[in-house]
């Protein structure tokens, strides 16, 4: 039987150290950054075609419904920032206003 | 050259969900549509006051959870504070170095923390119970075990790491789920010839589902522990066959870091480290009932044989010819339990053939006739020699290798049931191994003789130990290497995507 006693000190000063960490880095790391090449899009995303190497410059295709869902730290107003390339049907048709 | 759009969004939760929805276009010769080029996306939060609540509760859980099971399990204060500066170290390495998915594997690793002691709590006090081991020993054992299956669960719970086959067994888990129980493909190991796929632990793990565990932490959480786990059946068949505590604990630390076991997780053969860990609770099983006699040692040795069964191929085969070698040397034990015996082999049997086997019977023995055809038309048959030589290496740890022999001659006297079951478990690995030299037909026979190769690794260790101080300098220091080389493999492995090599398991 796992009884209240067995949490001990060291239990409570280490998830009191982790929670210290948690915050520390959270407040070093204010931005959250997910790259076209990062192991982690297909975790967090749907809607995307696989990735792609244009002279060095990665990417990957939108399907045209595409989420993206991002942990984010707790504070204030947030900053979006989208670093896109030309979209297709752009690319594809000369009479689209660019 | 990406062009940059910058957004202010107002505060919001701990989650944001970004949607891009756009007009698409297919190129000709591309059926993919194509919306807009995405290269990245930053999501800057202002004035950030703290870690996400989720994330605290999660670590809070994790380690307090952990702490408790370790005071349960009567862990010394150096063990209790060295393990929770360790998990604090995981925890802010996951959140440094991977933010994007350190949530969901707090969030893992809390929930096995919950099943772990959910596991404690039902089987520490039967361990302890037990009077051959004593509450302390049990404890101690419990210790080990559950190191083990952190240290697996560490690694398979990371939300970016996939066992090799993962998506082979994602995918027989979802057939045996509808219906399919026996599933056939052509296989590497067989040659190209067709092997079977019993629904034995997929079946087991079934249950998880239920509970609304998604498939892929089922399968490689559900085999973790089970492969975690299988450390106190090591350590029991050292204390059966009587070669000690110091032998039974130091192989039960051996089995945790294991190469030979971790690199079977991290390729995802589940199905085999499943049937494996059967084979030593089966042994344990089998020399109670050999030496004592009782029904239940009996019931109990057929159920895990048929689960074994039920499993592998492989296991199957290993696990047919370890018993039928030690059928006949067992003719000469008490004629009841010689009936039992062979009452055990038959319905065990039976329900391997009725269930599995039976229907591609046919198929596998024509295959048989066609052993060697390869070799006798003068065809490429023979193995890497140079491969199978660094496979046992590797399998073992460099220097556990070499401390077979000395663990085999420092074995001490056994009764002729130990002799004869522990006698038969090393031919049949010798004549596998004779198989794979002339013919290059393997079964994994390296990974069936493991809990054995780690007891004869840990006798002369033990042997050392026992010469005082001294001695506990130089095997401690040695034990704690081999786990951190072992463990390194495995964490390079889950972590940073490093292939351990896999000569173990396919030559």
């Amino acid at each position: 039987m796992i009884r209240a006693r067995g949490i001990t000190r060291a239990s409570l000063l280490a998830a009191l150290l982790a929670a210290l960490l948690l915050a520390q880095i959270a407040s070093m790391r204010p931005t959250t950054r997910l790259a076209a090449d990062a192991r982690d899009i297909p975790l967090l995303s749907s809607g995307l075609h696989a990735r792609e190497d244009d002279a060095g410059r990665v990417f990957r295709w939108t399907t045209g419904d595409t989420r993206l869902t991002l942990p984010t730290p707790r504070g204030g107003a947030r900053i979006l920032t989208l670093w896109l390339g030309r979209p297709a049907y752009r690319r594809a048709s000369a009479d689209y206003p660019d | 050259m990406p062009r940059r759009y910058a957004l202010l969004l107002p505060p919001g939760g701990e989650t944001t969900t970004i949607a891009l929805r756009t007009p698409v276009l297919q190129a000709a010769g591309d059926p993919r549509p194509l919306g807009i080029r995405l290269a990245q996306v930053d999501l800057r939060v202002t004035g950030a006051r703290g870690a996400p609540l989720a994330d605290l509760l999660a670590s809070s859980v994790l380690l307090l959870v952990l702490g408790a099971l370790l005071v349960r399990a009567g862990a010394a204060a150096i063990v209790r504070w060295t393990t929770l500066a360790a998990l604090v170290g995981l925890v802010g390495f996951a959140s440094w170095s991977f933010p994007l998915v350190s949530r969901s594997y707090l969030i893992n690793l809390a929930t096995a923390a919950l099943l772990l002691a959910l596991l404690t709590w039902l089987l520490l006090p039967r361990l302890e119970a037990l009077n051959a081991l004593g509450v302390p020993r049990a404890r101690v054992l419990w210790q080990i075990a559950l190191l083990a299956c952190e240290l697996r669960l560490i690694g398979v719970l990371f939300p970016l790491f996939g066992a090799y086959d993962l998506d082979l067994n994602l995918g027989r888990l979802l057939r045996v789920a509808t219906g399919t129980l026996v599933a056939t493909n052509e296989s590497f190991e067989f040659r190209g010839g067709v092997t079977v796929y019993p629904p034995g632990p997929y079946l087991a793990l079934l249950p998880g589902l239920l509970a609304g565990i998604t498939p892929k932490l089922l399968v490689q959480g559900g085999i973790a522990i089970i492969d975690g786990l299988s450390v106190l059946g090591t350590a029991g068949l050292a204390l059966a066959l009587g070669a000690g505590w110091r032998t039974a604990r130091i192989a039960a630390l051996l089995h945790v870091a294991l190469p030979i076991s971790l690199t079977s997780l991290w390729y995802g053969h589940a199905a085999q480290s499943f049937g494996q860990a059967l084979i030593t609770p089966l042994a344990l099983l089998l020399l109670v009932a050999l030496r004592r006699g009782g029904r239940w040692p009996w019931i109990g040795a057929g159920v895990l044989l048929s689960m074994a069964l039920l499993s592998h191929i492989g296991v199957t085969i290993l696990a047919v010819a370890w018993l039928g070698l030690a059928w006949l040397p067992l003719a000469r034990t008490a004629a009841g339990r010689w009936r039992a015996y062979n009452a055990l082999l038959v319905v065990a049997g039976m329900i391997g053939l009725v269930f599995v086997y039976g229907p591609t019977a046919a198929l596998k023995l024509r295959e048989l006739g066609e052993v060697g055809a390869e070799l006798t038309a003068g065809g490429s048959t023979l193995p890497a020699y140079p491969f199978i030589w660094r496979a046992f290496t590797i399998s073992y740890y460099a220097l556990g290798w070499q401390l077979l022999l000395p663990g085999l001659l420092l074995l001490p006297r056994i009764d002729r049931s130990g002799r004869i079951l522990s006698g038969a478990w090393v031919i049949v690995v010798v004549i596998f191994w004779g198989i794979e030299m002339l013919s290059a037909l393997q079964v994994r026979y390296m990974i069936f003789v493991a809990p054995l190769a780690c007891l004869l690794i840990a006798r002369p260790l033990a042997a050392l130990e026992q010469r005082g101080a001294a001695g506990e300098r130089v095997v401690v220091p040695t034990i704690m290497l081999l786990l951190a080389l072992g463990a390194g493999i495995w964490l390079r492995g889950t972590f940073a995507l490093v292939q351990p090599s896999m000569l173990p398991l396919l030559r």
